[in-house]
């Protein structure tokens, strides 16, 4: 299922230790430890309230922990601002906010870091539209993404194609780790399979992902992982065969972890404690 | 193909306006007329066009017209009485505006005061500037090379209006091929996105508040060359046509839409209503409050156009 056959040797794309973050006297996350090895989905579950807003926001650089390490291919990073998660590699799909609806498919790909070529001899430099065009057809192709005109603005498309292109965007930004918060809500069916099938597409060419969602039909067709968040603690993270829907329903709502429901091999490094 | 049908019900209305005078007035329609109408226009394109790049990032200046009032007076001070070369009073006057735009960028962007209460600020203290520091006066006797730009004609063609459509052909450039432009949509269409892209939203505002200053002085240029003399109160009420021609041409005060041949269209149409009223024998007084209902409707069009689509979705 795409996972990588690294061995366990390699240190994993991100590594979270003892997260904490209080909002006043409340904890939404206490000492939550999380990782995503290479070319792993992860699937980050818990009710409203159980801190997995929180913690993505700390790893895209939109929130600081009040304690916790964080580790980028081993190094340990401190993640200070969105623009410092770009430039880590990691990029994040946010429900509503990934684009601008009045502009073409080409601009909101490259937003921020368009292809520009100099003219007279550098003093100025003009945006390459030729190159970003067939640049984002390729991009497009490449990932089947179905986009008849890209010089179409945004806003014509419908909400699957648009969360597909926010999705390109950021693999175009060779990202080491994409966060999804929520990629198919407030989706037809039709469009819904549309995300899905990319998100597959992407594990299947080893990228890492969190994919924080809802829907656990989803979450068992696209994740290798899952990570159960109840408020503010961590309560389980397991393979996605050694589990099914019905007790990741229960183990979301009661907050506590129950056996596996099969054994067998951990791709991934072994787990590691949840104590600190 | 939705643009070009906006384009062509733009050009039409202006060749309606056009054919409306010719009815209420037999002979309107001459080269000549035209010719002057295209005049007229040059100096409310540029105020437009740099109008537009505004309102396109969802914000507004209605300093405008003073600032281009200060940047004249100020150009006319140091060439008149300074006795700066007219070309180093063309850089002073577009540096002037350059800095009034930027103090109010740098108010909207970094302050993050709303750009209406800003500009609306900078008006009247542009307007004061303009007056202070000319004791009121009109200034007369700019050097004599100074007329060619505003009277003079390469091929048949006016200066200005060679002016106007050089800066639309530049601002062209500038509103699809560079950051300026294209960072310009992208706030006006979604500022938050823009800036979790990693964008300096805020430098970028206020580099188009400064570029809207920039504008105002260039426009200063071409108008004082036209009059050949520098008045202090003269800009005052450009800042109306400018918006309603921005409106008029397709642009949206809801931000994220608006073009530069939409911009020197709805100054052209401002300019023919205006030309018209004259010939009209329509006094100055009468022709503010046409021009004020003009503004009024074009925005309630573009508001029930904005309902419309937004239903549509």
């Amino acid at each position: 299922m795409g996972i990588s056959a690294d061995g366990g040797s390699a240190p994993p794309i991100v590594e979270m230790r003892g997260i904490s973050k209080h909002y006043g006297g409340v904890a939404a996350l206490d000492s939550v430890d999380f990782h995503v090895d290479r070319g792993e989905v992860v699937a980050l579950l818990g009710d409203n309230g159980a801190g997995k807003s929180t913690l993505i926001k700390i790893l895209a650089g939109a929130v600081a922990a009040d304690a916790g390490e964080i580790r980028i291919e081993g190094e340990p990073v401190s993640i200070a601002s969105p623009a410092r998660a770009k430039e880590l590699g990691i990029e994040t799909v946010y429900q509503d906010l990934a684009l601008c609806d009045n502009v073409d498919v080409p601009t909101n790909i490259f937003l921020g870091r368009e292809i520009r070529r100099p003219i007279l001899g550098g003093v100025l430099k003009l945006f390459d539209r030729k190159a970003m065009m067939a640049e984002t057809r390729r991009l497009l192709d490449d990932l089947k993404i179905d986009i008849p005109d890209v010089r179409a603005r945004v806003r014509d498309f419908s909400g699957g194609q648009r969360q597909t292109i926010a999705i390109a965007k950021t693999v175009y930004a060779d990202a080491k780790l994409i966060i999804m918060d929520e990629p198919t809500a407030a989706l037809g069916v039709a469009q819904q399979e549309q995300v899905l099938s990319l998100v597959e597409q992407l594990r299947d060419r080893g990228e890492s992902i969190v994919l924080i969602s809802h829907n656990m039909s989803d979450v068992m067709r696209v994740a290798n992982r899952v990570v159960i968040l109840k408020t503010g603690r961590l309560v389980t993270s397991r393979p996605v065969w050694s589990t099914d829907r019905e007790q990741l329903v229960r183990m979301i709502v009661s907050g506590i972890e129950e056996p596996r429901l099969a054994e067998g091999p951990e791709h991934a490094p072994a787990q590691r404690s949840a104590t600190p | 193909m939705a643009r070009a049908l906006d384009m062509l019900s733009i050009v039409l209305v202006f060749i309606g306006i056009l054919v409306l005078m010719e009815i209420l007035h037999s002979g309107f329609i001459t080269p000549a007329n035209i010719s002057l109408i295209f005049l007229q226009s040059a100096t409310r394109a540029i105020l437009a066009v740099g109008m537009m790049l505004i309102i396109i990032s969802g914000g507004i200046d209605i300093s405008v017209g003073t600032v281009m009032s200060l940047c004249m007076v100020v150009m006319g001070i140091a060439v008149i009485d300074g006795g700066l070369s007219i070309y180093l009073g063309f850089v002073v006057a577009i540096a002037t505006g350059v800095v009034m735009g930027g103090i109010n960028g740098f108010l909207i962007a970094y302050a993050g005061l709303p750009a209406f209460i800003v500009t609306l600020g900078m008006l009247g203290i542009a307007q004061g500037l303009a007056l202070t520091i000319s004791n009121g006066r009109s200034l007369y006797g700019f050097p004599e090379s100074f007329e060619v730009y505003g009277g003079g004609s390469l091929f048949g063609v006016p200066v200005p209006v060679i002016i106007m459509i050089a800066f639309a052909l530049v601002m062209t450039f500038v509103f699809y091929q560079t950051r300026l432009g294209r960072y310009a949509f992208t706030i006006g269409g979604n500022e938050e996105a823009t800036r979790r892209a990693g964008i300096n939203v805020r430098l970028w505002k206020l580099g188009l508040y400064a570029t809207m200053g920039g504008t105002a002085g260039l426009a200063s240029i071409v108008l004082a060359s036209r009059i050949n003399s520098a008045h202090p109160g003269i800009g005052f009420g450009y800042e109306l046509d400018a918006i309603a021609a921005v409106v008029i041409g397709g642009g949206s005060l809801m931000g994220g839409r608006g073009s530069v041949s939409g911009a020197v269209m709805g100054a052209l149409i401002m300019s023919a209503i205006r030309f018209g009223l004259n010939v009209l024998g329509m006094s100055p007084f009468i022709q503010q409050i046409v021009v004020g209902v003009i503004l009024i409707i074009a925005v309630w069009l573009d508001t029930i156009r904005a309902q419309k689509t937004a239903r549509g979705r």
